[in-house]
């Protein structure tokens, strides 16, 4: 028997986060989602997906970190979390890859001029 | 996260009444907190077994998402521009303003997690309430946006059947005219004023037979076929002026085809005059015409509706029962609940004003922006042949349409005599654009002979302008509809299973479960929440944002 009374090991570990930090980030994360709204009507050409990608991206590492606490979380469960987003980058990466080089559309084209151009017999 | 009872023999390892367990850590086991379960040590160690669980169910969630993200990804690099003209369908509007309210629900979430923390046991119930209500909020503009999107036949392939120059075709089916006789009044006198006023116009390039069926109030559509012609100069619009119950156009309908010779001036003005009656008729169908009075079509906002006014129903009836028979404990979580019900019909209100206030400019936009697509390719000198046709074939399909569906109240239009009426002006040695038109048409049908072909890359040059053949071809269309569905169904179907998990959390707050060394379970609903708005940051701009 042990003595917990005083500062027991595996008790009182919560950490709460303060309250401005919460509702800075949140006044942040609607911040980039008013710029990615405004940037959409400026024609950005290619780089277009490139921008949405990377504020979206900064906004799921602000939700990630903080909202969601990783950033004061146990390593392993980041690795964790991260991993599975390096492994669906390869899954989305090879995917694309291998339905860039073998094939085009393989969409079935049920071709609605049917209707005109058998009227035009 | 069961709280097992210290005290309940409930395993073979726990002996009741004994300050050991068998496991051979039991130095504290005598005054085991009833939040511990039997087998942790320590509400630490509790907690980050917890933790390390949902981490790694958000890791599956995170790959379960990427199948659709892939899906995404490749059509997305096979056919970018259907992305881009279908993403005008979706209403920025509304994405944005979810986008908002996940981000804010998200951080009530994150707050309750800490009001858990600091035992705020009011202040945590009124955080998860406001989860709650965010939830429902988002899932009340959503409904908006899926009843709007199956009314247009904006649906998933095979399914598709949406027709930019009939946009609501089951208003069409409507037994009581939604065009009054006072603004189909206005439109006949407005065409008949322009055809007085090109037939004098020496200049006129195309002959411009337009009808209009009286019955589809949306101008939009006029918009659309007009905007083409705009662009085209030479446009061949086929409809019929019908009114199904309106002896006061019965006439039109009977002469058919209403022909007149128009510019791409007068066609400007004729847009103007169509918008200036359409006015008169916007109160009739605004908020996606989910709530055209007369719209015989099923009702589908109504069918989304139903089972959120019979939960709120039962809650409005436990509440007061809870608080007739004085259980203070139920009205507590009743109160909350009614209103986080209650919040699902404001964002239905919600969606239907940024809707309804947005429809005009919408459509206009999106019809604007396949025009102009179209108007590009037209650009092109020799193939705005193919836009030509594509307007064509669209007021073909709205005069098959009304063919098949008011073919009792108006003289059916036939399509063969206005092929009749494109050769005998094609033979004209001058008319090009015809002439064009032609051609692309019969390639369309060599082409079309097989029934289903498979599109190739260097597609023949006369049948098809690549951009606007391939946008709105209901396949294709339909394909970028079905992923959009799946996608943003199955984020709402994680919604719902949150709200489930929150209105859990929320009971145990009124309980008062939760304590500093026991938040575990707002925690990790927390994460699951975090994830789900997570996904939807980058749904909301792949979805809504393509330019």
């Amino acid at each position: 028997m042990s003595d917990h009374e005083n500062a027991r090991e595996g008790y009182d570990f919560a950490h709460p986060l303060p309250l401005p930090m919460l509702a800075g980030t949140f006044v942040i994360l609607t911040l980039l989602t008013i710029i990615t709204v405004a940037q959409a009507s400026f024609d950005l050409g290619s780089f277009d997906v490139l921008v949405v990608m990377v504020i979206a991206t900064i906004k799921a590492i602000l939700v990630g970190a903080i909202f969601m606490h990783l950033a004061w979380d146990k390593p392993f469960n980041i690795i964790c979390f991260i991993g599975s987003f390096v492994f669906v980058a390869l899954f989305i990466m090879f995917t694309l890859f291998d339905s860039q080089a073998t094939s085009v559309d393989d969409i079935p084209v049920l071709d609605d001029a049917v209707v005109t151009a058998s009227a035009e017999g | 996260m069961a709280t097992t009872d210290a005290g309940l023999a409930s395993d073979a390892h726990e002996q009741p009444g004994h300050g050991h367990s068998d496991h051979g850590h039991g130095d504290h086991d005598h005054d085991h907190p009833s939040y511990l379960a039997h087998h942790f040590d320590t509400p630490e160690q509790q907690f980050d077994s917890g933790k390390l669980g949902m981490w790694l169910f958000l890791v599956t969630e995170v790959l379960f998402f990427s199948g659709m993200f892939c899906a995404y990804a490749i059509f997305r690099a096979w056919r970018p521009e259907v992305f881009e003209g279908c993403s005008e369908f979706l209403n920025t509007k509304l994405g944005a303003i979810n986008t908002g309210v996940l981000l804010f629900s998200s951080f009530t979430m994150a707050w309750g997690v800490r009001c858990a923390q600091k035992e705020q046991h009011k202040l945590l119930t009124v955080m998860l309430a406001t989860t709650l209500s965010c939830a429902t909020v988002f899932l009340g503009v959503k409904a908006i946006e899926y009843s709007h999107k199956w009314h247009l036949g904006l649906l998933p392939a095979g399914l598709f059947s949406y027709d930019a120059s009939n946009p609501h075709p089951h208003v069409l089916q409507s037994e009581q005219p939604l065009l009054s006789n006072g603004s189909a009044a206005t439109l006949t006198s407005k065409l008949a004023q322009l055809d007085v006023k090109s037939a004098s116009d020496e200049e006129a390039a195309a002959s411009t037979a337009l009808s209009i069926s009286g019955t589809n109030p949306d101008h939009s559509a006029f918009e659309a076929s007009l905007s083409v012609g705009e662009q085209t100069t030479v446009a061949e619009l086929v409809a019929a002026i019908n009114q199904a119950s309106s002896g006061a156009t019965a006439s039109l309908s009977e002469a058919g085809h209403l022909v007149y010779v128009a510019d791409a001036g007068s066609s400007d003005s004729l847009k103007l005059s169509i918008s200036e009656a359409g006015a008169e008729e916007g109160a009739q169908w605004s908020a996606g015409s989910a709530f055209a009075l007369h719209d015989p079509s099923p009702n589908y906002l109504a069918y989304i509706c139903a089972p959120f006014i019979i939960i709120q129903i039962g809650l409005v009836l436990w509440l007061i029962g809870s608080f007739v028979s004085g259980n203070q404990f139920h009205f507590e979580v009743a109160k909350p609940l009614n209103v986080v019900c209650l919040c699902f019909f404001v964002g239905v209100g919600l969606g239907m004003v940024l809707e309804s206030g947005g429809d005009d400019a919408h459509h206009g936009d999106s019809h604007a922006a396949v025009a102009v697509v179209d108007g590009e390719s037209a650009a092109h000198g020799d193939e705005h042949a193919h836009a030509e046709g594509e307007s064509h074939e669209e007021a073909a399909h709205a005069e098959h349409a009304a063919q098949t569906v008011a073919a009792a109240a108006t003289t059916p239009v036939d399509s063969s005599a206005d092929l009749t009426v494109i050769e005998r002006l094609a033979s004209d040695a001058t008319n090009t654009g015809l002439q064009a038109e032609l051609s692309a048409r019969q390639a369309q049908s060599a082409r079309s002979a097989g029934g289903i072909t498979y599109d190739v890359v260097d597609d023949s040059a006369a049948t098809v302008a690549a951009t606007k053949d391939n946008v709105l071809r209901p396949s294709r269309a339909g394909v970028f509809f079905s992923i959009y569905y799946c996608m943003t169904g199955v984020h709402a179907i994680h919604i719902l299973a949150g709200i489930g998990v929150l209105v859990w959390l929320l009971v145990r707050s009124v309980r008062k479960d939760f304590n500093h060394n026991y938040f575990g379970p707002v925690d990790y609903v927390g994460l699951y929440w975090h994830i789900v708005d997570m996904i939807w940051i980058y749904l909301f701009p792949l979805m809504y944002l393509i330019r």
